[in-house]
């Protein structure tokens, strides 16, 4: 079978800094993949990387059995959607949401516009009622939402999740991670979301793989991060600093 | 009036809090954000938990004297070791900010000044609030960088924000906060900024000194988990009221059913619940 994202050898270098050193990735179609590490790691140049966001070097990236070249055409963003961390500085803010959601619509040349984006505003729980408003009338949770029906208005068979909840609180955090999981399920859909929390990236995904300044720590199932499986001291940290404070007497 | 039994105990008590309240006027009328608060606090640490726009930030700065002049406070008692902190002078509250009560800012990035070395902030807090020469005063913000476990404090000393990084940061802020020897301090957030590991160094830091020099520590944060690992008491505080308060041992015991929620959504590693449980708000919480 054919990867759904395929990396191989990727090194991304900004001025002189180098923020990737050769990274290797493998994401099946369907997968729920996790990168996690601290700031600094790489994690979300690596997604961005895959977008197209980001310098590349050297090395390569497939989607769909399909190498990438150093633009992104329009094809690939068909297949390829990212939602980002922060909410409140991913919407235009003097765009409306029935603007927000139009653009990509008419960059691709979709015709059935209106209906899509009803039915994009249903999926993400959002209903008619939010399609004429300005993104500051909008609850953080409310526009995660409208940065995630963003995403899925052009069925794209792979999101890109950049710590989509972070800047959520817990209560809405739990909300959103439903959402997604819920519309993965219903449109088979393929997950690349990088975290720095280790509890969420085991609850959404099935593989995951640590970073650790710019390199690959290991890879793991979610499962082996459960039953603390792991081999190298920087994951153990990791799990250790996910458990909270202890106070050393 | 010091004969008063009630006033005999509110001594002994570091902070006492009684039916604060905070109001913002707006274009669409009045906001609320603190309904009706109190708590007292004694030489421990007590967490206050919240979502956004719960009011615990407002509370940690109503104590302060950091309100938004445009804001109304009120309340039926708001006294720190029994001075009253809503008639004292601007002035004298000026003289007790930094001194004896101290606060600590979510993210050193924004809260340290850019353009002035580290070294120079800790030497200005302290020369401020005490009359040393500049040697020692040096000397002493010196040696409160090597309690924060900075490990080489003449280079930090002289370093600027930018050059230093998130947790190093924080640690040259709670050195700041620490040098005049407060009796309490607030820390709003101060470690949500910052990566899971370097996190637990800062706590770590904070718990000793905290612990050794006896203060009271008032500790702001929306990670119900972190604080009830933290603090020995923590307060759940819902649009602007206090929902529940309990030991922090005894947070699986929680009753209401926000705090409940609030523990439940959160997932946990190795807890396999998909869907995850959200939040039903009820109106009557908020009552």
């Amino acid at each position: 079978m054919t990867s759904a994202i395929s990396v191989d050898g990727l090194e991304v270098i900004f001025d002189r800094f180098r923020a990737l050193k050769g990274v290797r990735l493998d994401v099946q179609p369907g997968e729920s993949f996790g990168l996690v590490g601290e700031s600094g790691s790489g994690k979300s140049t690596l997604l961005r990387a895959i977008a197209g966001l980001a310098p590349v070097a050297s090395g390569s990236i497939a989607v769909n059995g399909k190498t990438l070249g150093a633009r992104r055409d329009k094809a690939f963003y068909r297949e390829v959607q990212m939602v980002f961390q922060d909410p409140y500085g991913s919407l235009h803010p003097r765009q409306t949401v029935d603007r927000l959601l139009q653009e990509p619509l008419a960059i691709h040349g979709f015709a059935d516009g209106e209906k899509r984006i009803q039915r994009a505003l249903d999926e993400v729980g959002l209903g008619n009622g939010f399609r004429f408003r300005y993104s500051h009338q909008l609850s953080g949770g409310q526009r995660q939402r409208v940065a995630i029906a963003r995403a899925l208005i052009l069925e794209p068979s792979i999101l890109l999740l950049d710590e989509p909840t972070s800047a959520l609180d817990a209560s809405v955090q739990a909300e959103v991670l439903n959402l997604l999981e819920e519309v993965r399920r219903r449109r088979k859909l393929t997950f690349l979301m990088v975290s720095h929390d280790l509890a969420i990236i085991t609850h959404m995904c099935e593989r995951l793989m640590v970073m650790q300044s710019g390199e690959a720590v290991e890879n793991l199932a979610a499962n082996d991060l459960v039953e603390r499986r792991v081999s190298k001291d920087y994951t153990r940290n990791l799990l250790r600093a996910s458990d909270g404070f202890v106070r050393t007497a | 009036m010091s004969h008063d039994p009630n006033q005999q105990r509110s001594t002994s008590a570091l902070l006492d809090v009684e039916d604060l309240r905070v109001t913002f006027p707006t274009r669409t009328g009045l906001i609320e954000a603190v309904r009706g608060v109190s708590f007292s606090l004694g030489r421990e640490r007590l967490g206050i938990v919240g979502e956004s726009g719960s009011g615990k930030s407002q509370t940690g700065r109503a104590i302060m004297g950091l309100t938004p002049p445009q804001a109304r406070i009120s309340a039926n008692k708001l006294a720190f070791d029994g001075i009253d902190l809503l008639s004292v002078s601007p002035r004298e509250r000026r003289s007790l900010r930094g001194k004896r009560i101290a606060m600590i800012l979510q993210d050193p990035k924004y809260s340290l000044d850019p353009v002035m070395s580290i070294g120079r902030q800790i030497v200005e807090t302290l020369r401020t609030h005490e009359k040393v020469g500049k040697a020692e005063a040096r000397d002493r913000a010196l040696a409160m960088l090597e309690a924060v476990q900075i490990r080489d404090p003449a280079r930090v000393f002289d370093l600027h924000p930018h050059e230093v990084s998130g947790g190093m940061g924080q640690r040259a802020m709670i050195a700041m906060m620490l040098i005049a020897g407060p009796e309490m301090m607030i820390a709003d957030e101060p470690t949500s900024a910052l990566d899971v590991t370097v996190q637990l160094d800062v706590l770590g830091i904070l718990d000793r000194l905290v612990g050794e020099r006896g203060m009271g520590l008032i500790f702001i944060s929306h990670d119900l988990r972190l604080v009830s690992s933290f603090c020995d008491r923590v307060i759940v505080m819902y649009a602007g009221k206090v929902v529940e308060q309990l030991k922090a041992s005894e947070l699986g015991r929680a009753q209401h059913p926000y705090t409940r929620g609030l523990l439940n959504c959160m997932p946990k590693i190795g807890a396999d619940r998909h869907p995850l449980p959200v939040l039903d708000r009820k109106p009557e919480w908020a009552a």
